[in-house]
């Protein structure tokens, strides 16, 4: 048997290595974009829990009672879009901001429920993702 | 060299660092996106407090004279100052107490802009009469990764904006202590409010639920304890308010000498510069006061049905208090013309007409004054002290106590060291929409952008 030659070694290497290679890249990229839209979810819930109190943080609130007028977003479109602009412009959908009630807890929550991982390799886990700060009342 | 040309191990390495440095990029282009948010985050903080700590000089200046005269350093210097305790300053204004300013990264800069002005749905309008303080913070920082994106600079601003606010003149004050309310008073007072300088958290202090409360504004430097239904109509932690008759504390009285006899009260003149110290009355009948004032010392004693009527204004030296033996009462109206003949040489400039210094009814604190009490004697009004005084009270030392069933109707204010309401004290200046005396200010310094 004549001896084999090591050519073509490095395009069998590459072969094998390619696929984990290209996976490993794309998916740092992937998960750097869900990186900073969760970033920018958690600046515009803590803008929203800043607006809440500028708004909504009345005598009766700081009293005890539930801040009913205080369910609606506390901040404009416009607002949401100089304070978090990485999350709009893309095609990740609407941004939500909600604020709800309970328990002597004010929670701002901000969500992208149209944000979806580009790797099919997450599966759903990192889908949609939301922030949210509470402030007591 | 040609073998090294030929030789294909390391390819992968090579392939890897190739890969890399976009990887790396990527997330260094991440970090410095991150980044920005941080600088946001804290420009936020800097702004917010330096919009605040100027809205709360303003509102020193807008109560004008008292706590605030002492303050030399104007709304700029406060807002600037809390911006540079925050790490954020103008470049080379880094001398503030406490600054946190150091020396910036080679082209960052930073600045801080405080502006007093109105702001009206969502519209900045800078003017010296204000009642808005807004702060603007900017960091201007070089694009690092992201200059190969094409972005030179990046700025970073953030804005806010604190309002004064200017509540219902309180016409009742409690200078040191709470305004507690115990029993079921009715407290009808719709023009003006009630307020408590006391920072304790029950500055405002209700026992039981039976109060009916109707009162122009409820506030308190301090907390508010008891039932919500009261508490939540209440502002709590506003800055203190300022003490309308506080120029009185700065007068030295002369030393008087004692009245000759105790049995009967002796107004103050030239030809009796007196006090009257221990005077029991047991006449029996009713001393109709002619608008004198008087200098109390020691106890004023009424036996049987000995009752003090008209308009005065008594002045109870430390230690004074009154004592009510009998039945009588003492019913006395404040005397709104007294003269210079009628007052040490010291009071003359805080009562008009007789002063061309009083010319304005922020400093002519004795006009409408029935009751000007130094001592630190607890005073009870009502109830079973049948006491009632209309007109302002000042009672900076003293406990004052609404007790019993009064219907106060006095047209005035009650500044004392601490106030309760017991009992079913209706407490009523609804008819009297302009006090005719110095009123305080209570404001509340609040953001809104």
């Amino acid at each position: 048997m004549k001896q084999l030659d090591n050519r073509g070694i490095a395009a069998f290497e590459f072969c094998l290595v390619a696929a984990p290679i290209l996976i490993l890249i794309f998916a740092i990229f992937d998960f750097s974009r869900y990186a900073i839209t969760v970033q920018s979810l958690r600046m515009l819930a803590d803008a929203g829990a800043r607006a809440m109190m500028i708004n909504c943080y009345t005598p009766a609130v700081i009293a005890g009672s539930s801040p009913s007028s205080c369910t609606s977003s506390p901040l404009s479109s416009t607002a949401m879009q100089s304070v978090a602009p990485f999350l709009f412009g893309g095609t990740a959908g609407s941004v939500n901001l909600t604020v709800s009630a309970a328990g002597g807890v004010l929670t701002v929550k901000a969500s992208q429920p149209g944000f979806a991982m580009i790797m099919p390799i997450w599966g759903g886990a990192l889908n949609a993702p939301t922030a949210s700060t509470s402030v007591p009342y | 060299m040609r073998k090294l040309l030929r030789c294909r191990r390391g390819s992968i390495a090579l392939g890897t660092v190739v890969a890399l440095v976009p990887l790396v990029g990527a997330l260094a282009l991440g970090g410095e996106a991150a980044s920005w948010y941080v600088t946001k985050q804290n420009a936020q903080n800097a702004a917010d407090s330096a919009a605040y700590s100027g809205a709360l000089r303003l509102a020193c200046s807008i109560a004008g004279s008292g706590t605030c005269a002492t303050d030399a350093h104007s709304v700029a210097y406060r807002g600037k100052e809390f911006a540079a305790q925050q790490a954020y300053c103008n470049s080379g204004d880094t001398a503030y107490p406490g600054s946190r300013c150091s020396t910036l990264a080679e082209g960052v800069s930073q600045s801080v802009a405080i502006d007093i002005g109105t702001y009206s749905s969502g519209t900045w309008t800078t003017s010296a009469s204000g009642s808005y303080v807004r702060a603007k913070v900017q960091q201007t920082q070089p694009a690092y990764l992201t200059a190969l994106l094409g972005v030179s600079t990046i700025n970073i601003p953030a804005q806010a904006i604190a309002q004064v606010k200017t509540v219902f003149k309180p016409c009742t004050l409690a200078l040191t202590g709470p305004i507690s309310f115990q029993g079921s008073p009715n407290i009808n007072s719709p023009n003006c409010g009630l307020a408590s300088n006391d920072t304790a958290n029950n500055a405002l202090d209700f026992t039981g639920g039976g109060m009916t409360m109707n009162v122009g504004s409820l506030t308190a430097a301090g907390g508010c304890k008891g039932a919500s239904s009261f508490c939540s109509s209440a502002m709590t932690y506003q800055p203190t308010v300022t003490n309308p008759f506080a120029a009185l504390d700065a007068v030295i009285l002369p030393s008087l000498s004692t009245c000759s006899g105790n049995s009967a009260l002796t107004a103050y003149s030239a030809a009796t510069p007196c006090r009257n110290d221990n005077v029991k009355l047991t006449g029996n009948s009713t001393i109709n006061l002619t608008g004198g004032v008087y200098f109390i010392s020691g106890k004023l004693t009424l036996t049987g049905t000995t009752a003090i009527a008209g308009t005065a204004l008594f002045v109870l030296l430390p230690g004074a208090s009154f004592d009510m033996k009998g039945t009588g009462t003492i019913n006395v109206t404040a005397n709104a013309s007294l003269t210079a003949a009628q007052l040490p040489a010291v009071l003359r400039p805080y009562a008009s007409p007789s002063s061309s210094t009083c010319v304005s009814t922020n400093t002519c604190l004795l006009n409408n004054m029935v009751l000007y009490d130094q001592s630190n004697v607890a005073v009870t009004i009502g109830g079973n002290s049948q006491i009632s005084f209309g007109g302002d009270m000042y009672a900076p030392n003293a406990a004052v106590t609404y007790q019993g069933n009064p219907t106060v109707n006095a047209c005035g204010q009650l500044v004392a060291a601490s106030i309760a309401f017991n009992g079913n004290a209706t407490f009523d200046n609804s008819g009297c929409s302009a006090l005719n005396a110095p009123t305080p200010v209570t404001q509340s310094v609040a953001l809104v952008q």
